[in-house]
């Protein structure tokens, strides 16, 4: 009997040759369907691709028309694609990873009409924690409201109680806190109280005061060292003892002192509150500006976030080993464990697109672009740079002279870090409706710059727009209609009228402004400062219309808090001082008088050992205490 | 319909001029396109083991159509065994080299269910042959005179559609 059976290698081939065929006939196909899959679960709306065909021998793909969805207006295609074409690593597709050498993307084109409405699918919830924190970013930044009303009632001041204030408070658990930290620093210095080895050194010194190896004799003089060195030690552990509880009383002061200082805070936020009493606005520019313009800032800001956003579903940073649900079968999916590797091919790597982007239309971005990007890949560890990709206008269809953008995104190491920059000049500006003046800005044209940049958690960003040809218009709702007469009347300070005149004197005579978000902080906890010549020019209105009553009502309030925080406050300094000059004066004073008692010790026992050295045959050897 | 060709199936395959061996190594070969995931390329490298071996094809069919249920219902084990072997610390050296050698990703070695049930498949090879090997010649020694003589057993036997693989009986 033969092992092997020859005659099968016939239909082998023949299998072989059918595999072939097949593969012939559904690769164009099975690609196509699977770009529009995972293009699908990408974009969250339904991707469209009308042809591909694969060249396996040259490693190239030319793909045809590709129609990327709008979820938000399913009947519009987010991008349009005409064509593309990609090299392909061969090498790499032997170990199922995507490595795209160049690509080459034609007809880009935004916004076009579609044939029939795309498909939307759910979105992802499985999303990293920047995408989760995005989503409530717009909420945690606090953006202030642009209330006025508390002007009406610009009378007087009526007082404010002590029970409601935080520094009286805090200023007794100080001196409560002072007392305890006292009575445990006495309690120690009573248990290490030196006062007996003190008191012993002194009687021996005294004791040996008029004596000498020669009145003493070899055998009371060996004694009289033992006595002195003895006495010594003692004097040694009580310093000891000292310097422990001396380092107790230096930090129990340090905290004292502390919280003593914190009381300067706590009167601040007494006046803060003190001027909430009888709602004073703030009439400072920057906080003016973010109550008229952090909304607008944000909205504008977001979509670049989103960005980001997007970068980190897809490009998780760091590099190790990584788990994702095997594919969908009969049977159970299992999971595929990926083992990435420095320096080698990565799942999926395009190392460098460049594209032809024509903006229709007549607008301000209207005109031809070129784009180009480097290094996109989901394993940045992998490929081991980041991803950059630049956009800049070739030739505009009217207007603006120059638009252009910059952007980073780093997964390489295990932190995040990415970047956005864009610069727009001569642009014709969005406008907006800024409700809380109650106007709509139209901003003309002007320049607009951002610049975004995240590290890890960290973010910081700007968003800054410039524009001298501005015009305002009046919001139809902003006009006064409230029931009550007080409302319409515009001489009323603080009346609903009469803060709509004066915001909307002040807005309509600005034909320049400059509006200047800066973010900083974290998504969990953002701060945005917004700087504007309209927040200047409002808190000089409203400073010269109120300022001096405002002013008046501020000092009454301060002093009025002064009045009440200020004996607390003296209280509670008196306490550490009190510390101060008691118990650590008393482990001063010991000290001292320790350091003179080992002193005197010392120079007896020299004293009494030198001559000692000098006798034929040596001193004999003295026991160590 | 199905049951009556998996009837006719066996009887052609324990009673086939193979020896007990032949049919035990084919029944073995085939349990691993049932006990694994069926496309992936091991198993086009075992199926041509099995065409370029002298082994019964019948009994590669037979044992691919034993072990694929099994296969369903060992599916939870597997995962495990695959999910212990690839998260080894100490295997993740011979794991990621693996990975980036070229064809050895096409595999899917480093799915869990198809390593682990590829691993399970390869422990059990030999016990299963010897398992086969043994209940087939007991088989044919003991239930198959009885079996011939019975009027449903020919008329099995008798069917044309078993030729089909007659070329590779051997």
């Amino acid at each position: 009997m033969t092992i092997f059976r020859w005659k099968a290698l016939g239909p082998m081939l023949g299998f072989l040759v059918i595999v072939i065929v097949l593969w012939t006939l559904f690769i164009d196909h099975i690609i196509r369907k699977t770009v529009e899959w995972a293009g699908t679960a990408a974009n969250g709306a339904e991707v469209d691709l009308s042809s591909a065909t694969l060249h396996t021998f040259r490693g190239r793909i030319d793909l045809g028309r590709l129609q990327v969805t709008n979820p938000k207006a399913p009947a519009t295609n987010r991008l349009d694609i005409a064509g593309m074409t990609a090299d392909i690593h061969v090498a790499a597709l032997l170990e199922k990873k995507a490595n795209v050498e160049t690509l080459s993307v034609s007809g880009v084109r935004f916004g076009t009409p579609r044939a029939r409405p795309g498909r939307v699918v759910p979105p992802d919830t499985s999303k990293g924690f920047f995408a989760r924190e995005l989503a409530s970013f717009a909420d945690r930044a606090h953006i202030p409201p642009l209330d006025l009303s508390g002007l009406a009632r610009l009378t007087g001041w009526h007082g404010v109680s002590a029970d409601s204030l935080q520094t009286p408070k805090q200023a007794k658990a100080i001196q409560a806190r002072g007392d305890s930290v006292k009575t445990a620093l006495e309690g120690s210095l009573r248990a290490a109280d030196p006062t007996p080895a003190i008191d012993s050194a002194r009687a021996l010194a005294d004791r040996l005061k008029n004596q000498n190896p020669r009145t003493l004799g070899p055998a009371g003089a060996v004694k009289a060292a033992q006595d002195v060195r003895t006495a010594l030690a003692n004097l040694q552990a009580s310093q000891q003892r000292l310097t422990s509880l001396k380092g107790d009383v230096d930090r129990g002061m340090q905290s004292v002192r502390t919280s003593v200082a914190s009381l300067d805070d706590a009167r601040k936020a007494d006046y803060q509150y003190a001027l909430h009493l009888v709602h004073v606005p703030s009439l400072e520019a920057p906080d003016l500006s973010a109550s008229v313009f952090q909304r607008m800032a944000l909205e504008r800001i977001q979509p670049y976030l989103d960005m980001l956003a997007k970068a980190e579903q897809y490009i998780p940073p760091g590099l190790r080993p990584r788990r994702t649900t095997g594919p969908k079968r009969l049977r159970m999916a299992g999971t595929d464990f990926h083992f990435p590797k420095e320096h080698h091919y990565p799942t999926f790597l395009v190392a460098l697109a460049h594209a032809d982007v024509t903006l229709g239309g007549t607008g301000a971005a209207a005109g031809t672009y070129l784009a180009e990007a480097r290094g996109v890949t989901t394993e940045p560890p992998v490929y081991g740079r980041p991803m950059t990709f630049t956009l800049m206008r070739s030739a505009a269809a009217q207007g603006p002279d120059r638009i252009r953008a910059y952007g980073l995104i780093d997964r390489v190491t295990d932190t995040p870090r990415d970047s956005l920059a864009a610069t727009l000049t001569g642009v014709d500006l969005p406008g907006y409706d800024v409700s809380p003046v109650g106007a709509h800005l139209a901003l003309g044209k002007g320049n607009l710059e951002i610049t975004l940049a995240r590290h890890g958690e960290q973010l910081l960003g700007r968003w800054h727009v410039v524009s001298d040809s501005v015009s305002w218009s009046r919001l139809g709702a902003s006009t006064s209609t409230g029931a009550d007469p007080a409302e319409k009347d515009s001489t009323k300070i603080g009346s609903k009228a009469w803060v709509d005149a004066l915001l909307w004197r002040t807005v309509s005579g600005l034909r320049a402004v400059d509006v200047d978000a800066r973010i900083s902080g974290t998504l969990r906890d953002p701060r945005i400062d917004i700087n504007s010549n309209v927040g200047g020019a409002l808190s000089q209105s409203l400073s010269r219309a109120v300022g001096a009553e405002v002013q008046r009502l501020q000092a009454q309030a301060r002093a009025d808090v002064d009045r009440l925080v200020a004996q607390p406050i003296a209280d509670a300094r008196a306490k550490a001082d009190q510390i101060q000059s008691g118990v650590a004066k008393q482990v001063s004073d010991a000290q001292a008088k320790l350091d003179q008692a080992k002193a005197d010790l010392e120079a007896k026992l020299r004293e009494l050992t030198s001559p000692l050295q000098q006798l034929p045959g040596g001193l004999p050897r003295l026991p160590r205490p | 319909m199905l049951l009556l060709k998996l009837l006719q199936s066996i009887i052609k395959t324990l009673n086939s001029e193979g020896t007990p061996g032949q049919v035990a190594m084919g029944m073995a070969l085939g349990a691993c396109l049932g006990l694994t995931p069926l496309v992936n390329v091991h198993n086009a490298l075992v199926f041509a083991l099995a065409l370029i071996l002298n082994v019964s094809l019948s009994g590669f069919f037979l044992g691919w159509t034993i072990a694929v249920p099994v296969g369903f219902l060992l599916d939870p084990l597997f995962h495990a065994i695959g999910t212990a072997l690839l998260g080894a610390g100490a295997l993740q050296g011979l794991w990621t080299w693996m990975y980036n050698v070229p064809g050895l990703p096409l595999t899917n070695f480093n799915n869990t269910v198809v390593l682990g049930s590829f691993v399970a498949w390869l422990v059990l090879l030999w016990p299963l042959f010897l398992l086969y090997r043994m209940l087939i010649a007991r088989y044919r020694q003991h239930v198959f005179e009885r079996l011939k003589k019975m009027r449903f057993f020919q008329v099995m036997s008798a069917s044309q559609l078993a030729n089909v693989y007659r070329w590779f009986v051997p």
